[in-house]
This record gives structure tokens, sequence and C-alpha cells, in this order.
């Protein structure tokens, strides 16, 4: 999975994890499915959708008080700047 | 029985609107994939052996920056560790993760060591890799728990090779910038132009008339990520690096051109001969993080903007912010101590000692009270060293270092 490939997102970020995870689930045996599923939640939880990814950062960003954000000038003209956040992802596990 | 996904940031909600937070879906609910009670998980099993339904993903934003500069290898040497060399936006942003997980450290640390961090976990000289103990070189005493995944987004390709083809086609003349041209000697780094050299080493992209700097760009420094970790020379004697390595890249979908990214970074572009490493017992290797793409658009892109970019340079932490001009602190003289970065060499050293008084290892507390950063740097890292180097001869060749700063001492004002 890790390496070279480029993984182009399209369409709403969750929709597409629903597809796989059914299909997967659907078309595994029952006899090993529960360590099967258990195998694809983690891997499958363990990867947050590149919107997700950008939008945690983006709006942690779009909360900061202005004076943290490029300026518009006085004469409307608007200033840009580059933006990078790191983003940490784990399962949140609820006792059940 | 029946099961939900839901992808949520708990950390990412507490700070914005209501609206926002509805419009944009942020916590968001995936129906059930499933009803049928005999074939469903009941349960998942947490590292504790405890049953849990761990069906959430959880996001926290541990830093960000924005910025766009670099300090000219000419007022290196003046930086004392209180100005930052290199504060483009994903520099800079892994400088205040840094930073963070130094302060998680240092509040675990309060704690005591029978205590469990939120984010850090105390490694009590656990055996890693079969490597005994050694009061010499003791393990870090802190590791990422390791549920822990990190991803990087970036609102703009990453300057250098990964955004060469997207520099040559914004040309308007294709004719290669002149200024700096390269010597003959492969040693000396290009910098913008010269695009018919791809999968180099560059320098930091700047106008013409620029002074020279020496920072390499932020495509190769994200490249020898991959060898490193995330983690920065001080730290990772504090923290088990091989916890904190990045795993996904996030770049605009506009931006990410696949040839560009699989050279810049892949396991068959420029970094393929690391394939063949198997990493070091001190806990690095190559570990590729994977390029994912996303359409998602920074409201303070280049693209649409009138005037220039920015002179200010935001850095976030869940536990600091700071507003950065010409890589110190706002309203400070640019070699002024007081105008000193948390996550300037200075920062992370005065930290990092304060942390490994704490701690009260006697090796770790004598790295850190070395008399110069040179010193501290030259006894923290061997492995990190060899692992750079073989990045340096294998994959990234023509790497050359900046001039040093170094040779200051972290209480002189």
């Amino acid at each position: 999975m890790i390496g070279s490939l480029v993984r182009r997102s399209s369409g709403p970020s969750p929709r597409r994890e629903e597809v796989v995870l059914s299909k997967t689930l659907k078309s595994t045996t029952p006899a090993v499915q529960h360590h099967g599923v258990a195998d694809i939640m983690s891997s499958h939880l363990h990867e947050p959708h590149p919107d997700e990814i950008a939008d945690c950062v983006l709006d942690k960003f779009d909360a900061l008080a202005q004076k943290f954000k490029p300026r518009t000038l006085a004469d409307g003209r608007r200033e840009w700047s580059p933006l990078a956040g790191i983003v940490l992802s784990r399962r949140k596990c609820r006792l059940s | 029985m029946s099961f939900e996904l839901t992808i949520g940031r708990a950390d990412c909600q507490s700070n914005t609107d209501k609206s926002a937070l509805r419009r944009l879906g942020r916590q968001r609910k995936i129906e059930s994939v499933r009803s049928d009670s005999d074939r469903a998980p009941k349960a998942f099993v947490d590292d504790a052996g405890q049953e849990t339904n761990c069906q959430t993903i959880e996001l926290t934003c541990a830093s960000l920056a924005t910025g766009m500069k670099c300090l000219p290898a000419s007022k290196v040497i003046q930086a004392n560790g209180n100005v930052l060399h290199d504060w483009h936006a994903e520099i800079l942003a892994i400088r205040g993760f840094n930073r963070w997980i130094l302060e998680e450290c240092a509040s675990l640390t309060q704690q005591g060591k029978k205590a469990e961090g939120e984010w850090i976990d105390w490694t009590n000289g656990d055996i890693h890799d079969g490597q005994a103990p050694d009061s010499a070189s003791p393990q870090p005493p802190f590791k990422l728990k390791s549920d822990v995944q990190i991803h990087m987004f970036c609102s703009q390709a990453p300057c250098g090779d990964a955004s060469m083809e997207l520099t040559m086609a914004s040309q308007q003349d294709a004719t290669p910038w002149t200024h700096a041209a390269p010597s003959s000697t492969p040693e000396d780094m290009i910098g913008r132009g010269h695009f018919d050299r791809l999968g180099v080493v560059r320098r930091k992209p700047a106008r013409p008339d620029a002074p020279v700097t020496m920072s390499k760009s932020c495509s190769d420094k994200l490249a020898l990520k991959q060898v490193t970790g995330l983690l920065n020379g001080t730290v990772a004697k504090l923290v088990r690096v091989d916890g904190c390595y990045l795993r996904t890249l996030v770049m605009p979908d506009s931006e990410t051109v696949d040839d560009a990214v699989k050279r810049a970074f892949g396991i068959d572009g420029r970094m393929k001969a690391l394939r063949a490493w198997e990493g070091s017992q001190s806990g690095y290797g190559f570990r590729p993080f994977e390029v994912k793409t996303t359409r998602r658009k920074f409201a303070y892109s280049a693209q649409g903007a009138e005037a220039g970019g920015s002179n200010l340079s935001a850095l976030y932490t869940p536990r600091r912010q700071e507003i950065l001009v010409n890589g110190v602190l706002q309203g400070r003289k640019q070699y002024d101590p007081r105008g000193a970065s948390s996550a300037s060499r200075r920062g992370l050293w005065r930290l990092a000692l304060e942390v490994a008084v704490m701690v009260g290892t006697p090796a770790i507390m004598k790295t850190f009270s070395q008399p110069t950063y040179a010193l501290v740097k030259e006894d923290a890292n061997h492995a990190r060293e060899k692992a750079k180097q073989l990045a340096w001869d294998k994959a990234l060749m023509g790497w050359k270092r900046n001039e040093r700063d170094d040779a200051w001492s972290v209480d002189e004002a």
C-alpha cells in the first residue's frame, strides 16, 4: 500500500470507504469473518480520507484569529501563503 | 447487530463554528454497513485486551504553519539558533510538530513515571529490536503511542522536484532562470531553473535577485523524512523515531503531477536504492509515505491573490501559537534572542534539556548539557547521521549542508 502510488480523491469522502467496506464484508465467509473484518476495519480506520486530513488542517487554520492570516491590503488586494499541517489519526474506542 | 462507522475530528471541532461544522459534514456518520447479527463483529479488543467499539477515527491537527521564505546562506552564521533557517510551511509545520511532541513529553514527565499521556507513553526501557538497554546510549524515554498515525496536508505542491513540471508549465518564457548557475561540480545544488534536470536535489527557489540560500527544497527535505522520520535530532534523543514517520502526504489534486511525485518520493523514483536497506537498530529505516490528493482549497492560496506573498508566517500547535516574520517572532529584530521561536533550534534545545533533567537519565542529561549545539548534535545522533548519509549517498545525491549555526550555547542570550 505504501509507496509511489498516487491516490486521487473523488467524490464525497466517506461514501467511498463505505462502498468498499460493504463489498468486502459481504464477500467474506462467516468462518473467517471476525478476523477478516477486524483487519479490514483496522486498515480502513487507520486510513482517513485525504479530504478529511485536509479539512482538519484547513478548519484549524480558519479558527485562528485574523492576525495569523495573510492580509488584505487597503486597496482590497489579497496576500497569499502556502499552508501545511500535521494531522494525527487514531481509532477512538468506546467501551462496549 | 449493526455498527456505525464515524469519522470524527474531536480536536478540530473545538474551535470551529457550528454552522461550518454542519456544512462540512465534519462528524460524518457512515450508515450501518450490515445488520446480520451472526456475522458482524461484536466488539474489538484494544491493547489491554478489553472489548471495545473502535469504529471511530479521531483526527487531530498537531501542528500547522504558513510561510514561504528561508534565510540566505550568508545570514545563517548570525542566526545563533534564534532565527529559523527555513520557514516554508511544510518545514515549519514539522518543526512545530517537534515542539508539540516535546511539550507532551514535558507534561507527561510532570505527571510522573506511572502516568499515561494522551499521545505519549513512557518506553520504560523497552528492549527495542533485540537491542539491550545501554547506559551509554540509552533508549529514548518516550514514544508516540503505537496506534497513532501521522499525515500531512500541503496546500501547494512542495517546492523542488515534486513541482518541477508545474514550474515549467507556469513559465511564460520557458527559458530556465539563469541566476546562480551551477558550476561544473556535481556538489553544487541548483535552484529553480535547469528544467532539464529532474530528480535532483535543489536549493529552495527564490527570485533571481535574491541572495542565495542553501536551504534544500521542500521536496528534498520531505524525501529525507522518509528515512529520518519527522523528529529532528534533538527530539529524537528523547522520543523513539520509529513511530514518527509520515504515513500520508495529501496534496491538491490540481498540483499533483503523478510522474513528479513518483520521481521525487516514490519507491521506484530517486529513492529506489534505499529499498534494499533493512534499517538500523535504532529504529531508522526507509518508510515511504503514500501521496494522496484532495480537491479541498485553501482560502489564502496564490490562485486569485492579487497582492504578493505574505511575509507573515503562522505557527500553531494545540499548546502554542506564534506569528513569525523573517524567521523570528513578529515585533522582534531578526537576531534578537528574545525573538526566537519556540520551534527554533534554541527553543527546542532548551525544552529538551528541561525534559531531560526532569527524566533524570544521566546519559541523556549529559548530551543536552553539552556546551554548544554542535556538541549536542554530535553526541545525540550517530544512528541518525548514518541514516542521513546513506540517503545522501544512495538517493539524494548532491545534498549540500547549509552554513553552520551551531557554535552557541543554550544559555547565552
